[in-house]
């Protein structure tokens, strides 16, 4: 027979998301009426690790989970309130407080909270395959790369401050470290050299790591291009392939003509 | 108990009893611990009841040992805690007593265990193959259950 009042929960608060070595708090109220508490139980998944056994001495008690994830103190916790030191990547999980009433009942209720554990990213997002210069139209194909997180990070593409064209955006699945189970994300970007990103110098091209709302960093990359647009059409060097630029050092000879046109045709 | 009745099968979600309506069922409990530790108490809950239907009270000072739920149970189970696993048998079993049963073991120093058994109750003429081999066709499920082990 289900008894309506008598022992009951009142409320269940477990923090999420929690990065991991940090301390926090876990929360099951409850009240006693016309019942007292046998034993007040938390469990992750499966596994008890803390119970708290009011006629008992002592009255609280602990017990490891497998992969330790958790350090209960003792000290520090009480009848549902439990208090974690050094949070660890495998307390992510189903937490479950249970409380039971004493004989002759035994009424037991139970309610369970979610936590997330994250691992941040070792270091900021890195650039890389940047080269010191690219030619006008050419390809510019970098990587940027958010070390071991568990998560792996979102990683996002700006150029010129901008949202990069999702065209541009190449997605790579995450390298997980086997060891450690944590991930490296990673995210390509492909873009032509055109003039309109060098009107205000060199392109500036910026990437975004997030996880979640606790991590958020960048790193910021300038692509020149090598030769000073105006001379490469004064000295007829463009090659080919550049057909807008061969063409033009054809037919104006006067380089700041030409690159007024440049801009023009893009 | 007497055999034919209980059958035994393991799924992917725990433990699965099939038993014979009218006949028996033995629910398996895991009550196993070092030496150094003792059970305190088995509290054996059906469904979503949040009052168990059959408790074991050993700790010190208990002032009743056993107590069963008899709106649930009537006056049909005992616990067996002769052998490990301890058992739940049910005697006469009705189709109401099929469900999810789950049995919690508190011990004086180990972290509690728990047991999750489905009760599957089919009703006798479906079961008249179990007599003649060691396979019985549930019709309700549509496939064989396989007779347990002797110990069981």
């Amino acid at each position: 027979m289900d008894i309506v009042c008598g022992l009951r929960i009142t409320r269940v608060n477990v923090p999420t998301p929690v990065v991991v070595n940090e301390s926090v708090w876990l929360e099951c109220d409850f009240v006693e009426e016309q019942e007292n508490v046998y034993a007040l139980k938390w469990y992750l998944g499966l596994d008890e690790f803390f119970r708290w056994t009011p006629a008992e001495s002592p009255s609280v008690k602990t017990f490891p989970v497998k992969g330790n994830p958790l350090m209960v103190d003792t000290a520090a916790s009480q009848r549902g309130r439990v208090r974690i030191h050094d949070v660890k990547l495998g307390a992510t999980g189903v937490f479950r407080c249970e409380v039971s009433a004493e004989a002759p009942s035994f009424h037991t209720e139970s309610a369970v909270a979610t936590m997330t554990v994250l691992d941040l990213p070792d270091e900021k997002p890195r650039i890389t395959g940047v080269r010191a210069a690219y030619q006008m139209h050419e390809d510019v194909r970098l990587n940027c790369s958010s070390p071991h997180s568990q998560p792996p990070a979102t990683l996002a593409f700006y150029v010129n401050d901008e949202p990069a064209d999702p065209a541009w955006v190449i997605e790579y699945t995450p390298l997980e470290d086997h060891e450690t189970g944590l991930e490296t994300a990673v995210l390509g970007l492909r873009f032509p050299l055109r003039p309109r990103l060098l009107q205000r110098g060199p392109a500036v091209v910026k990437c975004t790591a997030a996880i979640e709302d606790r991590y958020w960093e960048s790193s910021v990359m300038s692509v020149h291009s090598d030769i000073p647009h105006q001379a490469s059409i004064m000295e007829g060097r463009a090659s080919a392939s550049r057909g807008c630029v061969v063409l033009a050092s054809r037919f104006f000879t006067v380089g700041l003509v030409a690159w007024r046109l440049l801009h023009l045709l893009n | 108990m007497d055999g034919l009745e209980t059958l035994i099968a393991y799924s992917r979600e725990g433990l699965e009893v099939t038993a014979v309506e009218g006949g028996t069922a033995a629910l398996p409990c895991d009550f196993q611990h070092p030496k150094d530790d003792s059970v305190f108490l088995i509290l054996w809950f059906k469904d979503n009841l949040t009052t168990p239907i059959y408790n074991y009270d050993l700790r010190p000072g208990a002032v009743r040992k056993r107590w069963e739920d008899e709106t649930v149970l009537g006056s049909r189970s005992v616990l067996d805690v002769s052998q490990s696993p301890a058992h739940l048998n049910l005697k006469d079993v009705k189709a109401s007593d099929a469900g999810r049963y789950r049995c919690r073991v508190d011990f004086r120093t180990q972290p509690t265990k728990t047991t999750r058994v489905e009760l599957r109750v089919i009703g006798e003429r479906h079961c008249l193959m179990c007599y003649i081999s060691n396979e019985c066709i549930d019709k309700t499920i549509g496939h064989p259950v396989f007779r347990q082990p002797e110990e069981y």
